[in-house]
């Protein structure tokens, strides 16, 4: 069984959203509804200042809060490592949204559930990328099977040693971040 | 039923057959067919068009309808990465807002026509027009795309000089410099690059793909990459180190640099004794520009000048100074690229790994084809902006359009009734919005060729609908080592047309349609001889490499009449200049609470034609006006709040982002914002529109629109979200 992972190298990330359209495309989201948000942080006073930028989505965590606090199961994680919500079962309640501390979760306003990145598990399955990492036009996006001791992201994670974001929760994601 | 080129047209209510009217054996009846022999999902191989940079795409069509577009692997341009404007395409095709047939003014209304009665009554217009005036009454412009060969006949079999690309408000000082001096203009091999200069190009806002996967690339080996910007943006963020330098200085830090990789010696004896002349008379000209006399005019320390130049130099030859693209900024932008071109040679990097390139393959020029059409004869009036003449030979080949119209309302040189715009807005895109408009209601007859209703399209008499990329074909694409085709993806959605069949049909309306005579795979098929590629082998691979891709490093023929690099250059004295790159000033001062207008790119929308995109509009609906924290403290303004931005030419009002990220003499707003027609719902008045703060000049060496050299006064006119 694959167990799927992704690094995003920052360091390479141009700001260029194209990873956002991508995957509102694929999943042929309405405008609005982002499944990844691009977080700017400025920091300094002139000259010396300092613009950083974060690309969050679903860290398809191993001990995922909004699994756990899903009262109906529709949250649930699949063997292969990817968090999916399975919108017949969902109540609408959002508790998932308060407790994901990514604030990963958007509204899906037509259907009242708040969805989330997929991990693109129908390409991924198909032996393809996610759309966000076949896109990236800064090659900052890196997707592998931590399973597979062949697979380059274990070199990948390791060469640039990347860290999930707030290791410290406990949460286990399953995305690695070059800072 | 045999169907002449006349009843075609008179059938054009039959949207689908229209696309019939491309001829011969590419009709799009053969592509269907093709295509209608594969399951319902169909994955077609073409070109981008949602920028200028046509990168490769493949388009997935499930059920006839395109459902996605992703990079093609095989195409040089994006090398199967498409940016967001790319991936966000099928929402221009399946836009509601777009021109949808055919629209004639009538009053303040416009009407739908058919085909016929457009090209009737314009070719009828159009002849009227050339035989009280002169062909040259008309002027024609465009943003120039693969059809641009179509134009160039028509212009010229009109007898028109006047074709002008938006290169004045784009690339013209890069182009005219590197032209002038390197016989060619070349790019830079981002991948492979050690040390890096920016003077003002955004390789992340201003985005072609393959330069940013390079850069990036070329980053994570440890290149140094420097960015000079009076903002901290984008692109400064990820690179090794921001210059904060003052706007329209970056010239003095590059005429520093060249006295410092000259007194220091280090630069390549090699390369400049064999592929260069006059580097004795460029010694002698920067004696006076130390690193001293840069800090006082550029606000850098003269130590920081010492330290990036001699790190850039000990990295030779992969060391660059990029040529930039969109350079029409300051009144010396022309200057500050030759003294770029100088350094450059001065590393002797040119064809060198990590080094500048020239592109390796070209069509021949449209004019030197034969076969096809009767010989093409250059027209003989004079340009009505002068370029490519005595004052303004740099010129030559790139235009003036952003003074249009001036030309119009002078009447100088010659009266101006007829004006043809093609993908092209410069209503809002050539600055000075207000003239623009006031002009175009003078002329006799003004007729726009687009996909939505812009707002040149607002001023028209009457508007022809193009097909969008995903719907039509266009001649082939040089990219890279490889030859490229534009193909439909799906059958226009309505009653539109490729802009090759407009062009084909006005011609036939003005009586120079022996000039267009083939369809567009003959065309093509001629272009592409040279290379033993044809139109339908193009059209089943989507793209065909022309060689193994594998990078030759060596000094290419050089092209200038020297044929070296000419660091003395006689085309810039012959243009009213020195021979060697000299200090000017940039055009204004800021001063007395006057502040530079600067404006640019986002990575998500492109210049004024992505704003009703919805996945783009939801992504970023408007801009804001960036300005310095203690630039805001004087004047009040808080982050958020409502401000109006007013030059000596109009005024805007816009939220303020209150940011330590800019030079406090200077104000920043993306571009293309503000748009005015309401044809277009979403992106209607949402944000401000630079077009009407900046005014339609001409920087003296090429011609450029110079649309930086503007003052503003910014005052608080309302509290906002944050208030």
């Amino acid at each position: 069984m694959p167990k799927y992972a992704m690094v995003i190298d920052m360091t390479k990330c141009a700001a260029c959203q194209a990873c956002t359209v991508a995957c509102e495309a694929e999943w042929g989201l309405p405008p609005g509804e982002k499944f990844t948000r691009l977080e700017e942080r400025e920091t300094g006073s002139f000259p010396n200042v300092q613009r950083e930028f974060l690309l969050i989505q679903c860290q398809h965590c191993d001990n995922a809060p909004c699994v756990e606090v899903c009262p109906t199961g529709a949250t649930y994680k699949r063997d292969d490592g990817i968090v999916l919500v399975d919108e017949k079962r969902c109540a609408g309640c959002k508790y998932c949204m308060v407790a994901c501390p990514y604030q990963a979760r958007v509204i899906n306003h037509e259907k009242g559930v708040p969805e989330k990145c997929r991990f693109c598990y129908h390409r991924v399955e198909q032996g393809k990328k996610p759309a966000c990492v076949s896109t990236c036009i800064g090659e900052a996006r890196y997707f592998g099977d931590l399973d597979n001791p062949n697979d380059e992201i274990h070199r990948i994670i390791q060469e640039k040693q990347a860290k999930p974001l707030r290791g410290d929760l406990g949460t286990k994601p399953s995305i690695y971040y070059v800072r | 039923m045999k169907l002449t080129r006349r009843s075609f047209l008179k059938a054009s209510a039959a949207t689908g057959a229209l696309a019939a009217l491309s001829g011969g054996v590419m009709s799009f009846e053969r592509w269907s067919a093709k295509a209608a022999e594969s399951s319902d999902v169909k994955m077609i191989p073409s070109i981008c068009e949602m920028c200028g940079t046509k990168c490769g795409i493949i388009v997935k069509v499930k059920n006839g309808r395109v459902v996605k577009i992703e990079g093609n692997k095989d195409h040089p341009n994006g090398k199967g990465k498409i940016c967001a404007r790319g991936n966000a395409g099928m929402k221009l095709l399946y836009d509601p807002d777009r021109l949808k047939q055919p629209l004639k003014r009538e009053g303040d209304k416009f009407v739908p026509i058919s085909w016929e009665q457009a090209f009737r009554e314009i070719g009828e217009k159009l002849k009227e027009i050339k035989a009280k005036y002169g062909p040259e009454a008309l002027v024609w412009s465009t943003h120039p795309e693969l059809v641009n060969d179509y134009e160039v006949i028509f212009n010229q079999a009109f007898g028109s000089p006047n074709l002008s690309p938006h290169a004045p408000t784009c690339y013209s000082p890069r182009n005219a410099a590197y032209k002038a001096i390197y016989g060619d203009v070349p790019t830079v091999d981002y991948g492979n690059v050690k040390y890096y200069i920016s003077c003002g190009r955004n390789l992340v806002e201003g985005i072609s793909v393959s330069q940013v996967t390079g850069i990036m690339k070329a980053k994570e080996k440890g290149a140094k990459i420097i960015v000079l910007d009076p903002r901290y943006s984008n692109f400064a963020a990820l690179a090794s180190e921001w210059v904060p330098i003052r706007p329209g200085t970056d010239l003095a830090f590059l005429l520093a640099m060249i006295y410092l990789i000259i007194k220091n010696e280090w630069y390549d004896k090699e390369f400049v004794a064999n592929y260069t002349v006059g580097f004795d008379e460029v010694a002698a000209e920067v004696e006076k520009y130390t690193p001293k006399w840069a800090e006082e005019i550029t606000g850098i320390p003269a130590a920081t000048i010492e330290r990036i130049t001699e790190e850039f130099a000990k990295a030779k030859p992969a060391a660059v100074i990029d040529p930039g693209w969109h350079t029409s900024r300051y009144m010396n932008s022309t200057e500050m690229v030759r003294a770029g071109a100088v350094i450059n040679a001065l590393m002797g990097n040119l064809g060198q790994k990590g080094g500048l390139k020239f592109s390796k393959y070209n069509f021949t020029k449209v004019e030197e084809r034969e076969g096809l059409w009767p010989k093409l004869e250059k027209p003989k009036a004079k340009r009505f902006d002068g370029a490519g003449g005595e004052k303004w030979p740099l010129a030559k080949g790139l235009g003036m359009i952003q003074m249009l119209p001036e030309h119009i309302l002078s009447g100088e040189p010659y009266p101006i009734k007829a004006y043809i715009a093609n993908h092209h807005n410069p209503v809002r895109s050539a600055g000075n919005s207000k003239k623009w408009i006031e002009a175009l209601k003078k002329l006799d007859l003004v007729v726009v060729i687009d996909v939505q209703m812009s707002e040149t399209a607002l001023m028209a008499h009457y508007v022809l609908p193009e097909s969008t990329y995903l719907e039509r074909f266009d001649p082939p694409q040089i990219a890279g080592n490889a030859v490229a085709l534009r193909q439909p993806a799906v059958k226009p959605l309505h009653n539109t047309m490729g802009a090759d069949d407009i062009i084909k049909e006005l011609a036939h309306e003005v009586g120079i349609g022996q000039y267009f005579n083939y369809t567009l795979e003959q065309f093509s098929d001629q272009m592409l001889k040279p290379f033993n590629v044809t139109f339908k082998q193009l059209m089943e691979k989507g793209v065909i490499a022309l060689d193994d891709g594998k990078p030759v490093n060596k000094v290419p023929e050089i092209k200038t009449e020297s044929k070296k690099i000419e660091l003395s250059s006689p085309a810039f004295e012959k243009a009213g200049t020195k021979r060697v790159p000299t200090w000017v000033p940039p055009g204004v001062t800021e001063r007395n609470g006057k502040l530079r207008f600067l404006h640019g790119h986002t990575a998500v929308h492109t210049h004024t034609s992505t704003f009703n995109n919805e996945y783009l509009h939801a992504l970023m609906p408007e801009n804001v006006l960036w300005i310095n924290t203690r630039t805001a403290e004087k004047l009040g303004i808080n982050n958020g709040d409502l401000v109006e931005v007013k030059s000596d030419y109009g005024k805007v009002t816009i939220k303020a982002k209150v940011t330590e990220a800019i030079h406090p003499d200077a104000v920043f707003m993306v571009h293309g914002f503000g748009g005015f027609s309401p044809y277009q719902k979403k992106a209607y008045h949402k944000g401000a529109s630079t077009s009407f703060i900046v005014p339609n000049h001409a920087e003296p060496l090429s011609g450029a629109s110079a649309d930086c050299e503007v003052l503003v006064e910014v005052r608080k006119i309302g509290g906002g979200a944050n208030a």
